[in-house]
């Protein structure tokens, strides 16, 4: 299990990570969406080991990951600019993949080269933008980590490859057992294959759980009453947004939906109704809570 | 089905290794393929073409070049490959990458630079195996022995091990390429700016001080000179020390502890090195205090030097001190501003300025003071191999006996205090008495006086009119082949005359000389009124033999030694 435990990082004296802590089990596809500068890459980086962290750990099996070998050899990471040796060709990567991760499958990296159609002795600097993001996404898969950890995975790649690496993400979580966790600031881009998702945002964890759990946490009422009430009357709810409307109230709240819709409905109106948020708008609400909303940045 | 643990072994660390060594392989054909024409193809080549045959020496001067030119090539070399190997921490992508690999930082610092290592390490031995086979093949040629050869060998692994240590220091602190550059650039060269500084005031305050010392100086401030140095001597064939393991055993053991020490340095400096610093000014920002006192110095000495000589004052003045503070604050604060692009940085500038002053006058005082006595370090006779001196007009090379000659002269300067400042107006007559003494592991000492001559009369004119110094004439005369021509040079008339002589007549003119010389007034060594010299030089079947070995200078005292020469067959009479 790849844990967190108070993972603190800081870059002259600006905190990238406040305190984060959380369990990512084997097997799953986990996603880490944020705002820009929320420390999406940064939190990976500290995974793969690449950052050492300030406060507190993180690792696998509560093994720290930094400067550990028997930890990192399980980790697999891909940042955002993917990066090859000079003068390189997708073969030689594979040979130096294959040099220094004990796990490297040729015939995984034989099948990936089927499916990404590349050429293997061209040199990686002549390809474009998203090849290069294939090439790389290729001999990370083919290296067949415990844990693959991508920031930015799709940037770059045309519709038919995200649908492809997409796939092959979820084949690769279901019959390998490897952990996937995907750094992305669009979060449409990955919602569709997270069983396990995390917002980031100033560097700490706002909300974090199953993609449905994370939706079913917040809840969207609109009520229509004769006489409106204050609005300090909500305030028993832990609420998120309130607009009022003429005598039109709506309301964001976090909570059990039957508790928010009872309490709403005791208040007598005329009509009330409880509309499903999606993802994106329950992370979008939950930003706002911390201020960071368009309305906010203009001003 | 979960993911399976691999039974591979593979060591990610040899892993990585073996893909760099790989991955080089067309460089290291190309560096080996440059070495064979070197060796064996250009001194096949030579062989051809000796005048001199190597066997002609008792020491091993070709593997002396050989020896140096591989030393420093080597050391660039690995500099470079060093910088190609580690240059992926200064780029972010890159630097992930490489730090992600299930390597601790130790293995892969080692991993990397082992890598940079056998690049160069196969070329060199290719080198050194075709030196022994050509050995081997033409034993006539006499390039070293086998020991000799492996030895050399040794200690060129040794010197590149540790210029490759002392880099990696700056490779590893360093965020940038630019920073890279800057950091490794300027701290060198501020340290060889410094070394040449404390020369000039040694120079003029230090009893003793011969410009030759400005290596020494260099060699203990800087570990480029002092690997680099040695094997420069070596390639300009200024040195030429037996190459053996025993002989240069202190050579040996300071470039061990060097490389020890800057090995561990760098692999402490990465351990600690955060990769986030990818892209940053980083190992400048460290240096920038170091580099902002040394520019203080540099400064504050150039200033001060520009006041002394224009207002004819001394270092140790109001002028010089003045002016010294006035340069050094200058330069840290323009340095600061430069740098910080601001002058936020103006107080601390300030502070800097004042350390380099600090550090200049603890320098100014330690040369004052006899610096930790070197003027009156006089070696051992029994470390000895051979001595260089000279005065007036005259210079020999000596050793055994000659040797404790000169050391007698140069005790006797140190204890009579017959040194004297050059600036000064003197009195009496002085010479300029250069020493160098040549240690039996090849390192040298040398010392330059301004001697007053009446002090040490005796001692001078115990070696100019020494057996070494006749001996040497006679050497000279031994070696001459074919047409012996004698230049009579008459300074008054700024007249030459060219003779022919014969062996037998050199040997008796050589009698002569000597027989007035021994008889006749120890004024002589002054040098101040020769007014003649003689110089033999010979041809062999159109090859020039070099006559400097026999160059006499004579005063009006030598009568019968003009008289005989004047017996002589003028050359053009014989056309």
């Amino acid at each position: 299990m790849l844990t967190a435990q108070n993972l603190t990082k800081t870059f002259d004296g600006t905190l990238a990570l406040d305190g984060i802590c959380f369990e990512i089990g084997d097997g799953c596809v986990y996603g880490l969406v944020g705002s820009n500068g929320s420390g999406k890459s940064t939190l990976l980086r500290c995974i793969s080991g690449v950052y050492s962290p300030d406060g507190g750990r993180v690792g696998i099996d509560g093994i720290p990951s930094f400067n550990n070998p028997s930890v990192k050899s399980q980790i697999a990471f891909l940042g955002d600019t993917p990066y090859f040796l000079p003068q390189s060709n997708l073969k030689e990567m594979a040979l130096f993949y294959k040099n220094t991760y004990k796990n490297f499958d040729s015939e995984t990296y034989k099948y990936l080269l089927s499916v990404f159609p590349l050429s293997e002795t061209a040199r990686l600097s002549t390809f474009s933008k998203g090849m290069r993001r294939q090439a790389a996404l290729i001999l990370m898969l083919s290296a067949k980590p415990r844990y693959l950890l991508l920031d930015e995975a799709f940037d770059g790649l045309d519709v038919v490859m995200r649908k492809t690496l997409s796939n092959i993400i979820i084949d690769s979580t279901g019959k390998l057992g490897m952990t996937v966790i995907i750094a992305s600031h669009n979060l449409r881009e990955i919602e569709d294959m997270c069983d396990h998702i995390s917002l980031l945002h100033g560097g700490k964890l706002i909300a974090d759980g199953g993609v449905d759990e994370v939706r079913e946490k917040i809840h969207k009422i609109q009520a229509v009453f004769d006489s409106v009430p204050e609005t300090q009357v909500f305030d028993k709810l832990d609420l998120m947004k309130i607009e009022r409307s003429g005598s039109v109230i709506s309301l964001v709240a976090r909570g059990e939906k039957a508790e928010i819709v009872s309490f709403v409905e005791s208040l007598g109106p005329k009509f009330c109704e409880c509309i499903d948020v999606s993802l994106e708008e329950a992370f979008i609400y939950e930003l706002e809570v911390l201020g960071y909303d368009v309305k906010s940045i203009e001003e | 089905m979960m993911l399976k643990v691999s039974k591979n072994r593979l060591c990610p660390a040899s892993g990585l290794f073996r893909f760099s060594i790989s991955k080089n392989a067309g460089i290291i054909i190309l560096m080996t393929i440059g070495m064979l024409i070197f060796c064996p193809g250009f001194l096949l080549a030579s062989f051809q073409n000796f005048t001199f045959r190597p066997q002609d020496y008792n020491n091993p001067e070709y593997l002396s070049v050989f020896f140096g030119v591989c030393g420093v090539i080597s050391s660039v070399i690995i500099t470079i490959a060093n910088y190609i190997s580690f240059c992926y921490l200064y780029k972010k992508s890159s630097s992930d990458v490489f730090h992600a690999l299930p390597l601790t930082r130790i293995r892969l610092l080692l991993s990397r630079a082992a890598a940079s290592f056998v690049s160069v390490l196969i070329p060199l031995t290719v080198g050194y195996l075709s030196l022994w086979a050509l050995t081997a093949f033409y034993p006539s040629y006499a390039l070293g022995t086998f020991g000799q050869i492996a030895s050399a060998y040794i200690i060129n692994i040794l010197c590149i091990i540790t210029v490759s240590a002392y880099t990696l220091i700056f490779i590893v602190c360093a965020g940038s390429a630019f920073d890279l550059v800057i950091s490794f650039a300027g701290f060198n060269v501020a340290v060889l700016a410094i070394g040449s500084i404390i020369s000039s005031i040694a120079d003029r305050h230090l009893t003793g001080y011969s410009s030759e010392n400005i290596n020494q100086i260099l060699k203990n401030i800087s570990v480029l000179v002092y690997c680099g140095s040695g094997a420069v001597e070596f390639a300009l064939g200024e040195k030429s020390a037996p190459f053996s393991l025993a002989e240069n055993s202190e050579f040996i053991f300071k470039t061990l502890l060097f490389a020890a020490i800057f090995l561990a340095v760098s692999v402490v400096l990465y351990n600690h090195r955060k990769s986030e610093r990818a892209e940053q000014a980083y190992a400048y920002k460290f240096l920038y205090a170091v580099c902002s006192v040394l520019a203080g110095i540099c400064g504050g000495f150039l200033l001060s030097r520009i006041f002394i000589l224009t207002g004819d004052a001394d270092d140790i003045s109001i002028i010089g001190g003045i002016s010294f503070i006035a340069g050094a604050l200058i330069t840290t604060v323009v340095y600061g501003a430069v740098t910080d692009r601001s002058f936020k940085k103006f107080r601390s500038s300030l502070v800097f300025g004042a350390v380099s002053t600090v550090i200049y006058v603890i320098i100014l005082s330690i040369i004052i003071n006899g610096a930790l006595g070197f003027g009156k370090k006089v070696p051992e006779l029994k470390d000895i191999k051979e001595t260089y001196v000279s005065f007036g007009a005259e210079n020999l090379t000596v050793g055994g006996n000659g040797s404790k000659k000169v050391i007698a002269l140069h005790k006797a300067i140190i204890e009579k205090n017959a040194d004297d400042d050059t600036q000064k107006e003197v009195e009496t007559p002085h010479t300029f008495v250069n020493i160098v003494y040549t240690l039996n592991d090849g390192d040298r000492i040398a010392r330059q006086y301004f001697a007053d001559i009446e002090k040490v009369q005796n001692e001078l004119f115990t070696i100019y009119s020494g057996e070494e110094r006749f001996k040497a004439l006679d050497n000279a005369i031994e070696c001459m082949k074919g047409k012996i021509y004698l230049d009579f040079d008459e300074n008054e008339d700024n007249k030459t005359t060219t003779y022919i002589v014969s062996k037998e007549q050199l040997v008796a003119l050589t009698q002569i000389y000597k027989n007035e010389l021994l008889s006749g007034d120890k004024s002589v060594v002054n040098g101040d009124r020769n007014v003649f010299r003689i110089l033999a030089y010979s041809y062999s079947s159109g090859e020039y033999y070099d006559g400097s070995n026999f160059d006499i200078s004579l005063t009006n005292d030598f009568p019968e030694t003009v008289a005989f020469i004047n017996t002589f067959q003028v050359a053009d009479e014989l056309g």
